[in-house]
């Protein structure tokens, strides 16, 4: 309760202060946006061309399908690295270089190799999130406790029931931690994929903005994008991560 | 599982059903077999009687070492020349100074590591991995934090593919054995010390494995909680009879507890000397028969706790 109240104070303080500036006139108004004309942009995109709707419609499907098979991919190769110490020594190494490369450097292999069409972007999503959510499950297998699976293997569980019953659920913490941060990365590589692909979406709208010298757009998406992506992480994670953290009993020691 | 254990399992499970919010022991229930089987039960402080011929080997070592490589690439030994019978039902005690190599038998005995050479049997069987018939209590207790107390304590019988309910009613019987039947939906941090020991110990119970180790399972508690658990243990030990190899490093314990006490030397591990503890069941730490006998053991378990500083230091004065 007092949560909401406070971010609506504080949703308040910045919209007064938005305005004010708006008002100033400090600069033109090609460069600054305004929270009417942002408003104006919102109600056109969403009620009256209804483009907003398309655009979202179409980065939502990509970037669930992009995420999907980043954490197939990312959670079974973590596996495979957590596995072996000579993958871990040799393939380890590679995904941790690979990992420093930004997710936009993807984009001219993806043309080359798929060309500019929806398997481009999606790969650049997956190029995005992929190595992630390999690093957090390889992370998470490694840090389980060596005493949960030699009760587990002491208790009668072997092979991949040891597996399934003991080293998932207890690398469960960091699985999540990598799931939502692999999501993050995902959403973002979609979007700058978009503005390279240019084929619908919200990369491609920013990108109409900037074409248009419409500044209350771009920034309309930016809002979209920034909201887009909390509200998913709200929906899917945050009671992940809140049950898990209960369970394991590692909720804050300090209430805030 | 024998007949005899199956029908004493059955049974407890049907008058668990009968009296269900009564705080009853699960040992009211259980008929005593031990009071036939086991002439422990009637010892009056007299010598123990000579082992009877119907009585069987448990546990059998024979010559066991276990050495382990170490940083600067030779073998540090561990547990020397083991040679060691225990008797089905028999509670055995094992004290030692640290790094005496008490854990890495116990985790040999459970078949979670494997001697460098010699030969350990159970049940006349070589051990040759983990088996759920041998059962390790350990040290740090390696509860599943994603599962609620119940869980835990049924998780052996879920990897042996043992039906829900059966389960559920197994698990009940043995958490209220050891008293947590109120917190059977807890999770594990939610927990005392002392009931996350109890869980550990109804988890391995619950199993019904034939033969119990326990890692220094009590070191971690306050004096009276340890108290406690050993009447706990003591009284489920009779009405379970599995064998028992219980190490720990404090003397009162074993002797309180034990039918034998051995004593390992320092590094490597051997066994130094054994004493048959006589005394009258039930015992108490405090009891001047035990702090009588645990001074003896003491004062032996002393010239190997010198020993092993002495070797400590002498490390210390090289570097």
């Amino acid at each position: 309760m007092k949560k909401s109240v406070n971010q609506i104070i504080f949703a308040l303080g910045v919209l007064v202060i938005w305005e004010a500036l708006a008002l100033a006139k400090i600069w033109p108004p090609y460069l600054f946006p305004t929270p009417k004309g942002v408003s104006q942009a919102l109600w056109d995109g969403f009620f009256k061309d209804h483009s907003f709707w398309i655009e979202i419609g179409f980065s939502l499907r990509r970037v669930a399908l992009g995420y999907a098979i980043s954490v197939v991919l990312g959670v079974l190769l973590g596996m495979l690295l957590a596995s072996s110490k000579f993958l871990e020594d040799t393939l380890g190494s590679l995904v941790l270089s690979l990992q420093s490369i930004p997710s936009t450097c993807w984009a001219p292999v993806a043309i080359l190799w798929f060309g500019l069409n929806e398997s481009g972007i999606i790969f650049v999503t997956v190029m995005g999130s992929l190595l992630a959510v390999t690093q957090a499950t390889k992370a998470g297998f490694d840090n389980v406790p060596r005493i949960l699976s030699m009760a587990g293997r002491n208790l009668g569980a072997e092979g991949p029931q040891l597996f399934a019953h003991v080293l998932l659920p207890a690398s469960l913490p960091y699985l999540v931690d990598g799931l939502r941060q692999g999501w993050a990365f995902a959403w973002r590589s979609l979007v700058q994929g978009e503005m390279i692909f240019l084929t619908f979406g919200l990369g491609k709208l920013l990108e109409t903005g900037r074409d248009f010298d419409d500044i209350n757009l771009v920034v309309t998406v930016m809002v979209l994008i920034a909201v887009l992506g909390y509200a998913v992480d709200g929906l899917l994670f945050r009671k992940l991560d809140a049950s898990v953290r209960h369970k394991w009993g590692l909720t804050a020691a300090v209430a805030k | 599982m024998s007949n005899f254990v199956l029908d004493l399992f059955n049974r407890s499970v049907g008058a668990a059903r009968v009296a269900v919010d009564q705080p009853v022991l699960a040992g009211d229930m259980l008929p005593g077999p031990r009071t036939v089987k086991n002439p422990r039960v009637n010892h009056n402080g007299d010598h123990r009687e000579p082992a009877q011929p119907t009585r069987k080997e448990s546990i059998v070592l024979t010559s066991v070492f276990r050495s382990y490589a170490n940083s600067r690439g030779s073998f540090t030994p561990a547990l020397q020349n083991i040679d060691l019978e225990i008797e089905q039902g028999e509670f055995v005690c094992i004290v030692g100074p640290s790094g005496c190599g008490k854990s890495t038998l116990l985790h040999l005995l459970a078949g979670l590591d494997r001697p460098t050479s010699g030969e350990i049997t159970v049940d006349e069987g070589p051990v040759t991995g983990p088996g759920t018939d041998r059962i390790l209590l350990f040290q740090e207790l390696g509860l599943f934090p994603w599962l609620t107390v119940r869980e835990n304590v049924e998780f052996g019988l879920r990897m042996a593919g043992v039906s829900k309910n059966e389960r559920r009613d197994r698990a009940r019987i043995f958490l209220r054995m050891v008293h947590l039947s109120h917190f059977e939906d807890h999770y594990i941090h939610q927990l005392s010390g002392g009931m996350k020991q109890r869980v550990a110990l109804a988890r391995s119970l619950a199993l019904r494995p034939k033969i119990l180790l326990m890692d220094e399972p009590f070191a971690a508690l306050d004096a009276q909680t340890r108290d406690m658990l050993h009447d706990e243990l003591e009284r489920i030990w009779k009405e379970t009879s599995p064998t028992i190899v219980f190490v720990t490093h404090n003397v009162r314990e074993a002797v309180r507890l034990g039918d034998r006490v051995l004593l390992m030397s320092f590094r490597p591990g051997r066994i130094k000397s054994q004493f048959q503890i006589n005394l009258k069941r039930p015992r108490h730490v405090e009891d001047s028969d035990v702090a009588h006998l645990s001074k003896e053991i003491l004062g032996q378990l002393r010239e190997e706790i010198d020993r092993s500083f002495i070797a400590e230091y002498s490390r210390e004065e090289k570097r």
